[in-house]
């Protein structure tokens, strides 16, 4: 039941995650291969308020979350300069220097050691050591994500975004502000890979960059692609299939020396055969 | 100072190697082979392997059994270069697949060839040694040369001397050419495209194995350097224009000393993000690179 309770919790984070990253790539079209980095930047930021000034819980969160906004911003200006798999590059190089930053900041971040007992929160004097109130907790802000992205890509805003996707040209004719939309849209969607983060920080309550590097990314964007671009619910069955794979791999008697490996096999099998069979994902009507 | 330009010069030289052979394909294909560097650093592998080979049960020596070994290790990766191309990317081109597709297409087999690697021979780091004990390295105006340098310098500049040959003096090398700046016209006058590709794939692959055989030399392998490797090449490639051979040179010298003095000012530590530094300027400033209009 524990294992369980585990997985879903994992499976939640990885939910909130990947409909963020599903909002910038698939609704909108930019194709950032950075997110993980603005979900270790939300871990560190949290992990740091709580363990280094002692905040509590909720302050250190929208705190880590405001501070991976600010980076997105800035991050922005030159990431969404540039189109397509040129994007896809820089914000690959980007990924790289936040993650030598996390690893060479020592003083800041720990370096290599990482960030040790980070402690689990407590809401309204409700401590949250407890797994299943913290599922709970989880669960409620993937809820808010899922109705928060379902409004905003319904409303006339949503239906600008994928207009941008579709053809920027055309959207600048009409007189959209192209540039100001994909800029709110990065940020925003960081913004909910940085709470994201913070969730997992304080659960797993130790970080490394380690976790934080280029693969998560990738994964991330296996699970939008996997469950569909453009597709919310097809993004949170991707994130739980993603998060789970491994899980039933183990039960498959592997031994445990070739399971990093055969993980990793499985997924990069995933990625090739979306691309031949399904490039729209399983429920997505979108092909990249 | 002088040290660390001649430094970066030698490290350069094996990025100019493995920037050559990814241009080359890109040009001949229009996507990021991104599971190229994984396909150099499995070359580099075998050729350790046959070295090891040679060396313990044959009773050759380490220099024989390396250069031996990067020979065939070359040729089978070639190969390997042609069937990744026929079986893989040429279904997925034909089945309408899009550049941001063969990119996560070529990603996805990067991590499964990685991971195989690290399957078949192991997590532990390997060095490619060419002599049983460490030998003192030669003097050269106040910067000093270790011998496996000298065999990099050796093996590069005649690696780049032919294939420059090939590519302006050959038939084949001409149709290649001519594949890269422009494959329907090319296919018009009557060159086999398909073939120049396979041929493409084995020369570039070739260069990988070359390049990443070389620099084993210098570091130790480990099985996920191909992703490392690669994100260095597309550096160099974008420095110097990519699809452009004169720019693969140029970038792959610059990416090599811009890291080497990185290093020198602020520390090993911060190498690489000299170097993704110098991507994200160049990408910004000049996403076109050195040399293309």
């Amino acid at each position: 039941m524990d294992f369980i309770v585990q997985l879903a919790i994992y499976s939640a984070i990885a939910s909130i995650a990947a409909v963020s990253l599903n909002y910038v790539v698939g609704f909108t079209g930019i194709m950032s291969i950075s997110h993980a980095s603005f979900y270790g930047i939300g871990a560190y930021g949290t992990a740091l308020l709580l363990t280094k000034t002692g905040l509590s819980f909720v302050p250190a969160l929208l705190l880590g979350v405001l501070i991976t906004g600010l980076v997105a911003a800035f991050a922005s200006v030159p990431i969404l300069r540039l189109r397509e798999d040129s994007l896809m590059l820089v914000s690959v190089g980007f990924a790289l220097i936040i993650h030598s930053l996390m690893l060479n900041w020592q003083s800041l971040t720990n370096g290599p050691r990482g960030v040790k007992s980070i402690p689990r929160p407590e809401i309204f004097g409700i401590s949250l050591t407890d797994k299943n109130f913290y599922l709970v907790l989880c669960l409620v802000l993937l809820v808010l994500t899922i109705i928060i992205f379902y409004k905003i890509t319904k409303s006339p805003y949503g239906t600008v975004i994928k207009g941008i996707r579709e053809n920027e040209e055309v959207m600048k004719n009409y007189g959209y502000n192209v540039s100001k939309y994909k800029h709110s849209v990065f940020v925003l969607g960081a913004i909910f890979a940085g709470l994201a983060g913070g969730l997992f920080a304080s659960y797993i309550q130790y970080i490394s960059p380690e976790s934080f590097i280029l693969l998560p990314s990738v994964f991330m964007l296996i699970m939008v692609i996997l469950g569909g671009m453009g597709s919310i619910g097809g993004s949170i069955i991707g994130a739980i299939l993603i998060t789970v794979i491994p899980e039933l791999m183990r039960f498959a008697g592997l031994p445990s020396s070739f399971a990093a490996e055969s993980n990793q096999i499985v997924y990069g099998i995933i990625l090739f055969a979306l691309m031949y069979w399904r490039p729209q994902g399983l429920f997505g009507k979108y092909k990249i | 100072m002088f040290q660390v330009l001649v430094n970066g010069i030698i490290v350069g030289g094996i990025y100019a190697l493995i920037t050559i052979g990814f241009n080359l394909i890109y040009s001949a294909v229009r996507f990021y082979h991104l599971a190229y560097g994984a396909v150099g650093i499995l070359g580099a592998y075998l050729t350790y392997q046959i070295q090891k080979f040679i060396f313990e049960t044959q009773g050759g020596g380490l220099i024989t059994g390396f250069l031996l070994g990067l020979l065939i290790s070359s040729i089978v990766t070639g190969m390997l270069g042609i069937l990744i191309w026929k079986f893989l990317y040429r279904p997925l081109r034909k089945n309408g697949a899009s550049n941001v597709s063969m990119i996560v297409a070529s990603f996805g087999l990067l991590i499964i060839l990685q991971n195989l690697i690290g399957l078949i021979f192991g997590q532990s780091a390997k060095t490619i040694r060419l002599s049983e004990v460490t030998t003192q390295g030669y003097e050269f105006l106040s910067a000093s040369i270790t011998k496996n340098q000298i065999l990099i310098l050796i093996v590069t500049l005649v690696s780049v001397f032919v294939f420059e040959l090939f590519l302006h003096r050959t038939k084949i090398g001409t149709a290649i050419r001519a594949v890269g700046q422009n494959s329907q016209l090319a296919a018009v006058v009557g060159v086999k495209t398909e073939k120049v590709i396979y041929i493409t794939f084995f020369i570039a692959s070739f260069l990988s194995v070359l390049a990443s055989s070389l620099i084993a030399l210098e570091i130790s392998l480990k099985p996920t350097y191909g992703l490392m490797l690669i994100l260095k090449v597309i550096v160099a490639s974008i420095i110097g224009g990519i699809g452009s051979m004169r720019g693969a040179l140029v970038g792959g010298l610059m990416l090599g000393v811009a890291e080497n003095f990185g290093a020198y000012y602020f520390g090993s530590q911060w190498q690489d993000t000299v170097a993704f530094g110098l991507l994200v300027i160049f990408l910004l400033v000049r996403p076109q690179g050195l040399f293309k209009k």
